[in-house]
């Protein structure tokens, strides 16, 4: 999302990035980042569930297909660490246009299902949009 | 209760800042937004 935002903000959008674990982490997440878009906290996830954002089953989180995502991750440089946070939440994107209106909606459905950005530019652009549950 | 959906108003939503200030979703209106919601900083 970071390498699109110059993008995105060319098309005259916004990005806000929504995490639910302890505020420290994500102070620490976004030092680390150096995320240029907002960066708010749902402790209580009230707005997961609000939109309909569900919980991984237990083979989803430790199954194989997130063990070869972490291994492509590794091979490429990133550095994963440990969590204590709830690992079977999940996350989605939500683009809304300039009065609140949702244009797409993708609730994930797997932890690493998440839409391309490229899908996400085209629904902020005013563009088809998808709503999966 | 069904989730809202495309062409929904998205409802009113509170979230708190990084200082642990509450502030509105509503706040950034005016402009297209892409709403990331992470699962965990891993």
């Amino acid at each position: 999302m970071r390498h699109k935002y110059s993008e995105i903000r060319a098309a005259g959008g916004d990005v806000i990035a929504i995490g639910f674990a302890p505020i420290e982490m994500l102070r620490k997440q976004t030092e680390e980042l150096d995320l240029p878009y907002p960066f708010l906290h749902d402790p209580d996830r009230t707005a997961y569930r609000t939109l309909g954002l569900g919980r991984a089953t237990w083979w989803q989180v430790y199954g194989p297909a997130t063990w070869w995502t972490y291994a492509r991750l590794l091979l490429r440089g990133h550095r994963l660490r440990r969590t204590e946070v709830d690992g079977g939440q999940l996350g989605g994107d939500i683009v809304v246009d300039a009065d609140g209106r949702i244009t797409l909606a993708r609730a994930s459905r797997t932890p690493t299902d998440r839409p391309p950005v490229a899908e996400l530019l085209a629904a902020l652009r005013g563009g088809p949009g998808s709503a999966t549950g | 209760m069904t989730p809202p959906g495309v062409g929904d108003q998205i409802p009113h939503l509170s979230f708190q800042d990084l200082e642990g200030a509450t502030v509105s979703l509503d706040h950034w209106f005016g402009r297209p937004l892409i709403l990331v919601f992470l699962r965990h900083p891993g």
